[in-house]
């Protein structure tokens, strides 16, 4: 099919157009911060309708990259810019883009200050420059995304994350630059091996020598730099638990993504004996931290720091089984990633929607929800895909994942499983924390419920996730 | 068409959720309604077979479908819970203290749906899917906030452990069909991982000994509700799973009979013992768990059977202990009744009816020694001759506004209870002489109450703790992971991480500064440490030339 437009760079374009506006966007005295958030919400919907299109014009039966791209960039060196996208990308960006939306959706009220228009600046660079990371398909794409993201990701969350020590925002640049870094040697020291910047170079690495661990050594740090694997867990904990706009955590829980998608991507099919010392090495770190965040999350009272630690936890699991290479991995990653993703936003907006209200209404957040219906009801629907009930599509995926783990050791999915088995727990006896515990449904209070788009958008997210579960090729069939 | 009696049931259920806060009774009836259709249409099909699948995934590695395809042999398994599921939405609907019934009706109606399709399972998928819907109905018929977090911990427990055997054996034959993994159950590799993991997922919902802490969680919830979960919902999903994943634990018999056996000494000694009829319930539940898994499920049909009358048998005894409930203004402990007899005559000669008909059905059940079916029979007359005599014969010590007030229970509860006795003596015949003999050491244990004694342990708080096992668990399982958790996180995130790496790392920067701005000073030690250095590099790279 002849596609007029280039539709993968245009998903990349459209938030950028979307920041021109933003800045050349009038305040409204009366109603202050409101036209950008609504440019912000208009872009993000923009890029879904895109995508939807985009998904119409791709070939599902073909699990290669698609609809690619190419840019020269250098022509001496021949440096090229490659983009393409295919199923288990496309996932992931609508799921981003809806996660997003879910956080804009929450954050209403913190939008609507004046002087906002920065935050709605670095928002949408970071949706473009994320979007640009998962369509990337060469090395220097790669590199120029992952380097890219750091900028609006501190920005964010140091101008608008209210975390009150400066060390964690430090940190948390540091360990990203460093990351980059090593992601910049790698890439470098492999360019001038191989002469060549694709994807495809990677799965032909033979050098046989010193210099092919400190590539591989490279690569896999500067992926592990952005998940929460000991001991850069602390830094994403702090900021976690630190940061004040559900916007910003969402945000700050879709870092580890590029982590997790850069391992997908660079990984070859059949992994070289240099290449297994990194990778057993990693395996064995990610099982450590797995059960040691999952511990904390379980002695943590924190409903934000409980979910950091499902969150950590589920990301370390899709870490380890992408190291499986079985052919359906990226489909079960990919699908069970994309409610994954949209049950973690949903429950972060939730979350602090929750703790709003009760600060609002001077009352405590134990069994805060027997006030609200509707909140109750999402609210426990989430959680319950969370752990995994037949609601979304990490129902069936996480168990194929699972099964997969186990085919590698059963020490290793034991662990997993045990570590699962916490966070799960500290889910639900927080949800039970805040519907069941302290109040009688007779005391119930006047308390504004889910109302409007807010209400809207949380009961498309419960349908989105129905249907994944339902019929996961849905969005396939389109 | 089984496929019918499942799109009856969680469509009607569906359609009728968004009105799960309604409190009319007449609403609560068009579940019933819905069950009586899906009823009628199990009944004309009874025993046909037919091929119903419903295609779910179609990926070119994995194909999954639904299969509600009918068989002569899954009809007897589903008839029990549809006969259950029917009484107990009368139960929800008649019930005054029941303040959602429609509610309750539509968790059965999607109970019955799962159970169906628990009961069709042919692949890993469909069988959890199933057992999940189950524990999350059972969970929704809990109102208690405490005891729904201690039933959902127990459930998330036994499901997970479920779904890790099913990951295991498909890990290693990469297939998820239920027939093929049956077949290669010997041929697992991590068998006895496996097997563990499939009979703790039973055992733990199952109530038997050491696993009962999960059921006496359940305290404190409504007696409707608690019959529903004991009757329709855990136990059904226990015993089909039992029967399909015989293969996987064949080998622990032995050790599953011992359980058993402990488990039926534990329920009677509880049930003896204990104050709160509730918990008299629960404990007469666990010994009735006991006597269904002694059995060996060799046969399917046979043993569902087997569960159903067992069933059926805690079902009426309980009743009979509900209705006294309910005749005393709800009071719970026998301890503040006596002296019954007087008031509610009619109703203790229908409890008389039900504990003959409760020893007649006993009385037929194919133990493998006689032995132990006389044991039993003793046990079932001792215990509820102990418990009758002391509401209806002991001393009054009742309350005076339950005196007051003590009548007969309602019509529509003695008729039930009627019914019910009529349903299981037409199911012990021919009526059996050791069934009257039993019933008739029951009537002098009810006039001679020779365990009278125990009455004064109602006040022995020690007698009465029903928390032990929890408590237990809680210090021997929970409380470990909690000081692991706070151990790790501050020798490594806070002492290790925080303290040492991080702040030694601070510690170095602020020298390396202070070294860099003392060697960028104006002076002449300066100058001579760069010269020094200077000279010292200068060699090492050229060195090979000089």
């Amino acid at each position: 099919m002849n596609i007029p437009v280039a539709l993968p760079s245009l998903l990349i374009i459209l938030p950028f157009l979307g920041v021109l506006f933003s800045l050349f966007s009038q305040e409204d005295e009366n109603h202050p911060g409101r036209n950008i958030y609504n440019v912000v919400v208009f872009t993000v919907i923009a890029n879904i309708v895109l995508l939807f299109r985009i998904f119409m014009v791709m070939d599902v039966t073909k699990s290669s990259l698609q609809l690619m791209e190419k840019f020269n960039w250098l022509e001496q060196p021949d440096i090229n810019l490659i983009l393409g996208i295919d199923i288990f990308s496309g996932l992931l960006i609508l799921a981003v883009h809806v996660a997003l939306l879910a956080g804009l959706a929450a954050s209403r009220e913190i939008w609507y200050r004046p002087k906002n228009k920065s935050l709605g600046v670095f928002i949408l660079v970071f949706l473009g420059l994320l979007t640009g990371f998962l369509l990337a398909a060469d090395i220097f794409s790669f590199y120029l995304f992952f380097e890219a993201l750091l900028l609006p990701a501190l920005m964010l969350t140091g101008m608008f994350g209210g975390i009150k020590k400066n060390g964690v925002v430090y940190r948390f640049f540091i360990y990203n630059f460093l990351g980059a870094l090593c992601l910049l040697a790698g890439t470098m020291m492999l360019f001038a091996e191989q002469g060549d910047a694709s994807l495809a170079s990677l799965h032909k690495i033979d050098i046989k020598t010193l210099k092919e661990y400190f590539i591989w050594g490279a690569f896999f740090i500067a992926f592990l730099s952005r998940i929460p694997v000991w001991p850069f867990h602390s830094y994403l904990a702090a900021v976690a638990s630190g940061v004040k706009n559900p916007l910003l955590f969402i945000i700050n829980n879709l870092l580890p993504l590029t982590g997790i998608y850069g391992f997908i991507r660079f990984l070859p099919k059949s992994f070289s004996d240099t290449m297994l010392y990194w990778v057993v090495g990693l395996e064995i770190i990610g099982v450590i931290t797995m059960a040691f965040i999952a511990l904390i999350g379980f002695i943590n009272k924190e409903s934000r720091y409980k979910l950091f630690a499902y969150v950590s936890v589920c990301y370390i699991m899709y870490l380890l089984s992408a190291f499986s290479k079985s052919p359906m991995a990226l489909y079960n990653i990919g699908f069970s990633f994309f409610a994954f993703i949209l049950v973690t936003s949903a429950l972060a907006a939730l979350l602090w929607k929750i703790s709003q209200k009760a600060e609002e209404s001077d009352v405590e957040t134990l069994g805060y929800l027997n006030r609200v219906p509707r909140l109750r009801f999402i609210y426990g629907f989430m959680t319950f895909a969370a752990v995994g009930l037949p609601f979304s599509a990490l129902f069936l995926n996480n168990f194929l994942i699972i099964g997969r783990l186990f085919k590698n050791g059963a020490y290793t999915g034991l662990i997993v499983v045990f570590s699962l088995l916490l966070v799960y727990v500290s889910l639900l006896g927080d949800y039970f924390r805040l519907s069941h515990a302290g109040e009688t449904p007779q005391e119930r209070h006047d308390e504004e419920d889910l109302q409007g788009g807010y209400r809207v958008l949380m009961w498309l997210l419960v349908i989105l996730l129905l249907m994944s579960f339902i019929r996961p090729l849905w969005l396939l069939e389109l | 068409m089984l496929s019918v009696v499942f799109f009856a049931n969680l469509v009607g259920g569906l359609l009728l959720l968004p009105r799960w806060f309604e409190n009319k009774k007449a609403m609560a009836l068009l579940p019933l309604g819905i069950l009586a259709f899906a009823t009628a249409v199990f009944y004309q099909n009874y025993g046909n077979a037919d091929y119903f699948k419903i295609s779910w995934i179609s990926l070119p590695k994995l194909k999954l479908a639904l299969n509600l395809s009918s068989s002569s042999a899954l009809y007897p398994l589903l008839l029990p819970p549809v006969c259950f599921s029917a009484v107990f939405m009368l139960n929800n609907i008649f019930y005054k203290a029941e303040k959602q019934p429609l509610l309750q009706n539509v968790l059965l109606l999607f109970n019955l749906s799962a159970l169906v399709l628990l009961a069709c399972a042919t692949n890993f998928m469909q069988l959890l899917l199933a057992v999940e819907i189950i524990s999350l109905c059972s969970v929704c018929m809990v109102a208690d906030a405490e005891s729904k977090m201690s039933f959902i911990g127990l459930c998330t427990l036994a499901d997970m452990a479920l779904m890790t055997a099913l990951a295991v054996i498909f890990a290693q034959f990469g297939s998820m069909n239920l027939e093929k993994a049956l077949y290669y159950a010997e041929h697992l590799r991590y068998r006895g991982l496996v097997s563990s993991l499939i009979l703790f997922s039973i055992l733990a919902k199952s109530g038997l000994f050491l696993f009962h802490p999960g059921l006496f969680s359940l305290e404190d919830i409504r007696l409707n509700r608690l019959f529903s979960l004991l009757c329709v919902a855990a136990p059904w999903c226990v015993v089909f799973l039992f029967i399909k994943f015989f293969p996987f634990y064949a080998g622990f018999f032995n050790e599953i009979s011992i359980l058993c056996l402990i488990s039926f000494v534990w329920g009677m000694a509880g049930f003896l013992i204990n104050d709160s009829l509730k918990v008299k319930i629960l404990y007469l539940f666990m010994a009735a768990a006991s006597l269904i898994f002694y059995q060996q499920p060799l046969n399917a049909g046979g043993f569902i059977i087997h569960a159903f009358r067992i069933l059926g048998v805690f079902y009426i005894l309980s009743l009979v202990l509900w209705g006294i409930n309910i005749a005393a203004s709800n009071e719970i402990y026998l301890s503040k009744m006596g002296g019954f007899i007087k008031y509610i005559r009619f109703y203790f000669i229908i409890s008389l009816l039900a504990v003959f008909a409760a020893l007649q059905q006993l009385a037929v059940l194919p133990f493998p020694k006689d032995s132990f079916l006389y044991a039993v029979l003793a046990c079932f007359a001792l215990g509820m001759g102990h418990v009758l005599h002391q509401a209806y014969l002991s001393p009054v010590r009742a309350d005076e506004r339950v005196i007051a007030l003590l009548k007969n229970p309602p019509f529509w509860f003695c008729v039930s209870l009627l019914a019910l006795c009529g349903a299981l003596l037409y199911f012990s015949q021919p009526l059996r002489p050791l069934g009257g003999v039993a019933f008739g050491a029951f009537l002098l244990l009810f006039a001679l109450a020779p365990l009278r004694f125990l009455y004064s342990w109602a006040d022995v708080d020690l007698m009465q703790n029903n928390r032990f096992f929890i408590k237990t668990y809680e210090m021997v399982a929970v409380m470990p992971l909690r000081v692991l958790g706070r151990v790790l996180w501050l020798t490594v995130d806070f002492i290790f991480i925080e303290r040492t790496l991080f702040s030694s790392l601070r510690r170095l920067y602020g020298v390396l500064q202070a070294l860099c701005g003392f060697l960028s000073k104006n002076s002449r030690i300066a100058y001579a440490v760069i010269l020094f250095l200077g000279v010292v590099l200068y060699l090492y790279l050229a060195g090979g030339r000089l």
